[in-house]
């Protein structure tokens, strides 16, 4: 085993860094439009432009390999967090604009966590550019920097499918083309159609009149934090802000980007929406989240009195609904403020931020796959213990699963629970130790809201408040928790091991 | 449809072990006549189980001779039984609230599964022969589990039977075939030694002096409930009644408890390299210390308590019990900061090692899950390595790995599902508590520790849940207990048909 | 010129060079004792044989030449003369004596006529073959003894057990090329045998070319991987003309092929695992069944039963059993010889019945012989042993809807089978762990199949699941003398896989005549399916008309005019290309065909 090639791998975040100058092109643009800040996304391209192209030159000829792949991707997300802070930081508005701030409001947009620490989320304090580049960079992080680079960057294509890999693992990447780039850009393409969609849509109904305060510019940015399932919103009272129409459209495509993309370009690509039926991840997934809303929907008109929510089947129906798709989907939208909902509501809203979206989607979290493995890993569990001697072979809709992929799985979910608890408890003691009082359960639901790029959580962290409160070392922490969390933990935690780095 | 479970086998030797159970309620009897108490519960109680037990042996006579599957039927059906009777003298008793059925099998249950969870709210309303037949129970149950788990699960080879084998090197020590009465019989040897040594060590520290309150009674009392790890005290302000060096003196016992039988038996037999080789026990030393040391640096920090023998004394003590799973409570740390709270909660999901008396994960659990993870980050690194992972220098396989890594997630989702089933529960019968106790009250009672936090505080009890919420914790208490697998495979339609 | 008494192989290679000039002699013999090839005609002989076939180009279509076993000597001379003498051109021909395990055969092939040759000489190596191909290497042996005579050029891809076997069976022969991609192997087969051996990939062009496929008569894929084998055959067709062999285990390319002979450009696939696989299924789902085959697509079965004292069949006579109009019964089997029934019989406890019909009287019938052991969906079948067989009656027995049971000793194995079958439940162990069976409750099981890699152990399995309670055995027998014993020891069936594969063979060897057969009892009598040409006696005959000229023994089963069944009776009038299916007397067997 060759040492560590870093080198390829840096040079290949350089290239990385270098073109999100272009995305940055927009908010300036914007900028432009309203006449404020542009200078700050001019600068910021700049910056990323030099800084990337110096980086390039570290290696003229880039060669990945398994480890290189796990270096450069962990790397990208944190530079790439890092050069998404500068607008922040240089606009010199609101809490953001100090630099842990700054570093935890970009690593929560490009995770698409959608945690946010403004105080203040107005365009008194912050800019409309600045506020598109918060929405947009969710956008970029919901389907994957790098699955974008290999899209659309020839020098990235060479180790593809092991960067996406590593990006999204899971279950691994469905081939949708023969080519890893031309899956690729179906991928994206599919995600940028989805997007104009829903921009249309919103502003469709805004023009419609059904859709008060949803002008073009909200429309724009919403449709760019739903997709990713990312739930920043430049509205102080997030979804809340807008008519049912709107909530209702929003709940329905965080379903669709709770969805595996590959498992939608079936369906687009043969004309065949029974392949939504057939797959079984969907099923559950549609399952899950329909038992949770009915419940929740029943809870919360019970509780009318003692809960928010305004009494009424049809107000019950759409705050549950919207409020378990968003958690489920780990997009973090709140059309209520549901630190007011009863206990056990609200717990049911805990545990559904365990589920996660499918596999092969933009959302984060355990994902429902897994859940699916365990519950066969179960089942088999309880089989094999009465015929010992069986031989029973997992199978996901027909195709075997091999065990070790199966103990991935079991893996993956032990580790994510003892992230959540660790993190938890760093939460909790670290705010103790800085004289804040916060509860058990405000710091399992934050870590949960981080581990699973969520967002809000219940308490101080809750939809309507913010992070901001947190001291500067816990921010990081959670800037750390974001991170693993979208990359799925072990690509983040093998950089750190001996083995890494020896040969 | 066949039936594929020898039914007539399983439940006759349910019946044979009620009958026996009889034996035990002589004990509580004799207090009961020493202290000039009724004697009816015990006699009733006796009587009942002797009826069903024979009545049950009869009824199910000639049935073939215990194969694996029957085994689980009646471990489960043992514990159910045996909680079900022990109840029978607290209803006969008719003494506060246990009088109440619901209360009563709770306190019963609690106690069979070591779990030490009580509704008693006045300890001072029961007369002393009821209160020693709560500490026997427990007794029993802390000897049953070790039978059961060291003897007929291992032969299982389900509730990390083969990761205990595979620890303590024993593969040809637990077996169910004709070794299985040896077996136990070392098995019961043992404990009753270690009791018998407990107790005349506490009630020693009386006699010089050291120990006021810690009278005989209340020396048999806690040396049942010590060794066994579960944790029920006669006394209404548990060990915090006793003097600080009774504290200190209970300590070793539950360490004791918690550690696997099958090591002590060879320590007992001069072998005490394997003390050292046993990862697991480094493991649990480790563990154990780092969760004492914070603890106690957390109540200096806070300045909970008057003096550093104190904190010292009160973190290492309630570290302990809660990390074996004992429950005992050497003050009431529900006026803990939340940071020491916390520290106790996490210490819940560890329990001791395999092999003992105590219930939760368990060490080699975690221990494996730890070495199997670091296995798996190497992987990613070098994907074509091959690397077993390995316990104490033998190899565990592959299955087992998998198997562990299952059983701990199953346990921790069946928590957190628990912990919504009583926080929906207790919202429902407009009982208020806040999510943390909800938490606290599931894993305290399904990892079979006891006293939780907030109202089900280690100086409160489990009283103020609605009957419901006490039924589920019952059902879980049973499920934690013989650690979820057996009792889940009983629900499959396959355990039944072929 | 004669052959002397003890003619050396050499002699006769001499003889075909003589002949050679105008035609060539191929001689082919089958040995019992197949280890090793004879080194003379005597070793030849010493097996028992029972008839020498020798025809004619004339006699093709009629009148065969027979000799006693004593006199093959003279049979050889005989025919070396009367090949000698003829002036006629001689064409060639294959017959083969359906007992088990004796076979002979005279080839004559005139190397004037190209593509007769072709023709003919396909159908001999196609029956050859065929044999080679069961999992016995000692009919490898013969037919390569019979190659090495005719000097065939073989070419062999894949040296493994089969192909080396192969190979080395052919020693001297210099016409035989071994493809295989192990060097090593490839190395063993230089120093070893005397073969041209060539290392590379046999699926491609180049290395075929360079082992000469071009000239080659036979290409045989015979490596480890079926998809390389077909590939070969592939390949092979487009270079040349050969007769391609391809081996397969999976079932699945046996279902391709057969609907389409000649998919993957294979000649012959050989699967005779299947074939028992295949027969297995058949009787598991016929209780009380001993033998059960199937002619004209399926649209008729035959099956042989067992008539026990339980069953309510006992005692009644055949008109009474008689319940079912598409039901005929041919014979009954009474301690050893041939009943033809009358509406009188009476049919008596022991009798093996054999009827003939449509499936579904055939299976009703069964139902009634045994009401017990019909199996229905959810019926308990246990299979021991994951091999080849075991494999496939297991998702033979899946298809069909059971969800059997299929007990494999070695890891690996046991997983991979449980990857192919999802319907089927498999177990790793030892399938006479008596622990095992008592925790897995195999008693309770309906029906126990062995197919375990060795008869005895088979027997043994057979027997234990029989004693805890396991109501009808079935058993896999390499060894044709077992299986009557395996039967009287308490075995219920015992399936033959090289029966199968003699039956599989006649029906290739027969021709457009006769295009099905099965043996019945220890083949004192078959059932043949014969299809009608002009010549034949039925030909626009009834039934009833017809059987005056045909001599006892000889009974009509059933009548398939396409895919329909039609049940016959005396007035039932028989057209051209119709398919009668005939159950036969071996004694008058020859005289009968000849007939029809």
């Amino acid at each position: 085993m060759a040492k560590l090639d870093w080198r390829s791998s840096v040079s290949l975040v350089g290239t990385v860094v270098k073109y999100l100058a272009v995305p940055v092109l927009f908010p300036l643009a914007i900028g432009l439009y309203y006449g404020e800040d542009a200078w700050v996304f001019a600068v910021t391209a700049g910056i990323a432009l030099v800084t990337g192209f110096l980086l390039e030159r570290l290696d003229t000829e880039p060669s990945l390999h398994g480890r290189e792949a796990f270096l450069m991707v962990a790397v990208s997300w944190l530079a790439v967090s890092v050069f998404g802070a500068f607008p922040y930081v240089l606009a010199d508005a609101g809490a953001v604009a100090h630099p842990v701030n700054a570093l935890f409001e970009s690593m929560s947009g490009f995770t698409t966590t959608g945690a946010t620490v403004m105080e203040d989320i107005s365009f008194e304090t912050h800019s409309r550019a600045v506020m598109m580049w918060r929405q947009m960079t969710q956008w970029l992080g919901g389907m994957g920097i790098i699955v974008l680079g290999v899209a659309i960057l020839s020098r990235l294509s060479v180790g593809g499918a092991q960067l996406m890999e590593t990006e999204t693992p899971g279950q691994g990447i469905e081939k949708l083309a023969p080519s890893i780039v031309q899956t690729a850009r179906i991928l994206w393409g599919l995600y940028f159609v989805a997007t104009a969609v829903l921009v249309g849509l919103l502003y469709g109904l805004h023009i419609a009149d059904i859709a008060d305060g949803m002008t073009l510019y909200n429309a724009v940015a919403h449709a760019l934090t739903t997709m990713p399932t990312g739930g920043f919103s430049p509205e102080a009272r997030s979804i809340e802000a807008f008519s049912p129409a709107v909530q209702w459209t929003l709940a329905a495509f965080m379903l669709v980007a709770g969805t595996s993309f590959a498992l939608i370009w079936t369906v687009v690509e043969e004309r065949d929406p029974l392949a939504l039926v057939r797959n079984g991840e969907f099923r559950l997934y549609v399952g899950i989240v329909g038992a949770a809303s009915a419940l929740g929907a029943v809870l919360l008109f019970l509780g009318a009195g003692t809960d928010a929510a305004v009494g009424g089947v049809e107000a019950s129906v759409r705050e549950s609904v919207f409020q378990f798709v968003s958690t489920v989907t780990t997009t973090g939208y709140a059309s209520a403020d549901f630190n007011l909902w009863g206990a056990s509501t609200q717990l049911l809203l805990f545990a559904s931020m365990f589920v996660g979206g499918m596999v092969g989607s933009t959302g984060g979290g355990v994902k429902v796959l897994r859940w699916k493995v365990v519950s066969k890993v179960l089942r088999r569990e309880l089989y094999t213990v009465s015929h010992p001697d069986a031989v029973v072979p997992l199978r996901l809709s027909g195709r075997v699963l091999d065990e070790d992929a199966v103990r991935s799985a079991l893996a993956f979910l032990v580790i994510y629970f003892l992230v959540f608890l660790l993190g938890a408890v760093v939460i909790m003691e670290d705010s103790l130790r800085a004289g804040l009082s916060l509860s058990n359960f405000e710091a399992l639901s934050a870590s949960a809201a981080l581990v699973g790029n969520i967002g809000p959580a219940f308490g101080v962290v809750g939809p309507m408040g913010g992070y901001g409160d947190f001291t500067n070392t816990t921010k990081m922490v959670m800037f750390v928790m974001m991170w693993m969390g979208r990359l799925e933990i072990l690509p983040v935690l093998v950089v750190f091991t001996r083995p890494f780095w020896r040969e | 449809m066949k039936l594929s479970v020898d039914l007539r086998a399983a439940i006759a030797l349910v019946g044979s072990v009620l009958k026996y159970l009889t034996v035990a309620f002589v004990l509580p009897a004799g207090v009961a006549v020493y202290y000039g108490e009724t004697v009816v519960p015990f006699v009733t109680a006796a009587v009942v189980s002797f009826v069903v037990g024979v009545g049950l042996e009869t009824v199910c006579r000639g049935g073939g001779d215990l194969g694996g599957r029957e085994a689980f039927l009646t471990v489960a059906l043992s514990w159910l039984g045996v909680a079900l009777i022990g109840a029978v003298p607290f209803i006969v008793a008719g003494e506060g609230v246990l009088a109440s059925p619901m209360s009563a099998v709770f306190e019963s249950m609690s106690g069979i599964t070591t779990t030490g969870a009580t509704v008693v709210e006045s300890f001072d309303v029961h007369s002393r022969s009821v209160l020693i037949w709560r500490q026997l129970i427990q007794w029993l149950g802390g000897l049953g589990i070790l039978v059961v788990a060291t003897a007929i699960l291992s032969e299982l080879s389900v509730g990390g039977a083969q990761l205990m084998e595979t620890e303590t090197q024993t593969q040809n020590v637990n077996k169910l075939t004709p070794r299985i009465e040896e077996t136990a019989r070392i098995i019961v040897r043992l404990y009753v030694a270690l009791t018998v040594a407990q107790t005349a060590f506490l009630y020693s520290l009386n006699a010089v002096g050291l120990a006021p309150r810690m009278t005989f009674y209340n020396a048999v009392a806690h040396a049942f409930t010590s060794v066994s790890t579960s944790g029920f005290s006669p006394e209404p302000r548990s060990i915090e009644a006793f003097a600080p060096v009774v504290q200190w003196a209970m300590i070793p016992g539950m360490l004791v408890g918690a550690t696997s039988f099958i090591l002590i038996y060879y320590v007992t037999h001069g072998d005490t390299a394997r003390l050292r080789r046993s990862e697991e026990f480094r493991f649990y030393g480790v563990v154990l210390s780092v969760f004492a040391v914070t603890a106690t640096a957390l109540l200096v920090l806070d300045g909970a308590h008057a003096t550093v023998e104190e904190s010292l004394r009160h973190g290492v003590f309630n570290v302990v019990s809660m990390l074996t799973t004992t429950g005992y409570a050497s003050t009431d740390f529900n006026a803990w900061s939340s940071a020491g709270k916390h520290l106790l909660f996490v210490c819940m999901f560890f329990g001791g090692m395999a092999g003992s008396t105590t219930c939760s994960i368990k060490m080699v659990r975690w221990l494996v899950v730890a070495k199997a993870f670091r296995r798996d980050l190497f992987k990613a690194v070098h994907p074509d390595a091959v690397r077993p992972v390995r316990l104490s220098g033998s190899v565990v396989d592959e299955d087992t790995v998998r198997d562990t890594y299952a059983f701990v997630l199953v346990s921790l989702v069946f928590f957190f599902g628990f912990t919504v089933f009583v926080a929906v529960d207790s919202a429902r019968a407009a009982v208020s508590l806040d999510e943390f106790e909800a938490m606290s009250a599931a894993a305290a009672t399904f990892f079979n520790i006891g006293p939780a936090f907030g109202d089900a505080g280690p100086m409160n009890s489990y009283a103020g849940f609605p009957e419901t919420t006490k039924l589920g914790m019952v059902v879980m208490m049973w499920v934690g207990r013989i650690e979820i697998i057996p009792i889940l495979v009983l629900l499959t339609p396959t355990y039944w048909r072929r | 010129m004669r052959a002397q008494p003890r003619v050396e192989f050499s002699t006769l290679k001499r003889v075909v060079r003589v002949l050679h000039d105008d035609l060539v002699l191929i001689a082919y013999f089958e040995f019992v004792d197949y280890l090793s090839l004879p080194r003379t005609l005597d070793d030849v002989l010493a097996p028992p044989l029972e008839l020498v076939v020798v025809m004619s180009v004339v006699e093709l279509f009629g009148r065969m030449y027979v000799a006693r076993k004593d006199d093959l000597h003279a049979g050889v001379a005989r025919l070396v003369d009367h090949v000698g003498d003829r002036t006629d051109r001689l064409t060639a021909c294959g017959c083969v004596k359906r007992a088990v395990g004796v076979t002979e055969a005279f080839l004559c092939i005139d190397h004037d006529d190209r593509r007769r040759l072709r023709v003919e000489f396909h159908t001999a190596v196609k029956w050859l073959s065929s044999k080679t191909f069961t999992r016995r290497r000692s009919e490898e042996a013969d037919f390569y003894a019979w190659v090495r005579i005719c000097g065939v050029k073989i070419l062999i891809v894949g040296a493994g057990q089969v192909g080396t076997d192969i190979a080395s069976s052919l020693g001297e022969n210099h016409e035989i090329t071994v493809v295989d991609e192990d060097a090593e192997r490839v190395e063993e087969v230089t120093y070893n045998i005397d073969a041209l051996a060539v290392e590379g990939d046999g699926t491609s062009m180049e290395v075929l070319r360079e082992a000469g496929v071009d000239e080659a008569d036979i290409v045989i894929g015979t490596t480890d991987s079926d998809e390389t084998n077909l590939a070969v055959c592939g390949s092979a067709k487009t270079a040349g003309d050969p007769f391609t062999v391809g081996r397969v285990k999976k079932r699945k390319f046996l279902e391709t092929w057969e609907p389409s002979p000649g998919a993957f450009g294979v000649d012959l696939m050989v699967a005779s695992n299947v074939l028992t696989a295949e027969k297995i299924a058949r009787l598991v789902v016929t209780p009380a069944a001993h033998d059960v085959d199937v002619f004209s697509e399926g649209t008729v079965q035959m099956a042989e039963f067992e008539v026990g004292d339980d069953s309510p069949v006992a005692g009644e006579t055949v008109a009474e059993a008689d319940r079912f109009d598409s039901l005929t019964f041919a014979a009954v089997l009474r301690n050893g010889d041939v009943v033809i029934p009358s509406g009188s019989t009476r049919i008596e406890t022991g009798d093996r019945v054999v009827v003939i019909g449509s499936p579904e009287s055939v299976h009703s019938f069964a139902v009634d012989v045994a009401p017990s052991g019909t199996p229905d969906k959810d019926a308990d079948i246990v299979v021991f042993g994951g091999g080849e067989i075991g494999e496939v009656v297991a998702s033979l027995l899946q298809d069909r809807g059971f969800k059997p049971r299929l007990v494999e000793s070695e890891g690996g194995r046991a997983r991979e089978l449980a990857e192919e079958l999802p319907e089927t439940v498999v177990m790793e162990s030892d399938a006479t762990d008596r622990d095992f069976l008592e925790r897995e409750r195999i008693g309770d099981a309906d029906i126990a199949v062995s197919a375990l890699d060795s008869d005895e152990k088979n027997l043994l399995s057979a027997l234990i699941a029989g004693r805890m309670g396991v109501e009808r055995s079935i058993v896999v027998t390499e060894n044709t003398e077992y299986t009557e014993l395996f039967e009287t020891v308490g075995v219920d069936v015992a399936v033959n896989p090289r029966q199968e594969v003699a039956e599989e063979i006649t029906r290739l060897t027969q021709k457009n005549r006769t295009v099905g057969l099965a043996l019945v009892g220890s083949e004192q009598a078959e059932v043949v399916e014969v299809e009608i040409d002009g010549e034949s006696v039925f030909a626009g005959r009834t039934i009833h008309e017809a059987d005056g000229d045909l001599p006892g023994g000889v009974v009509v089963g059933a009548v398939s005019r396409g895919v329909e069944f039609v049940p016959p009776r005396g007035g039932t009038t028989i057209h051209e290309g119709d398919h009668v299916v005939l159950f036969v007397e071996a004694e008058v067997h020859d005289e009968v065909l000849e007939k029809v």
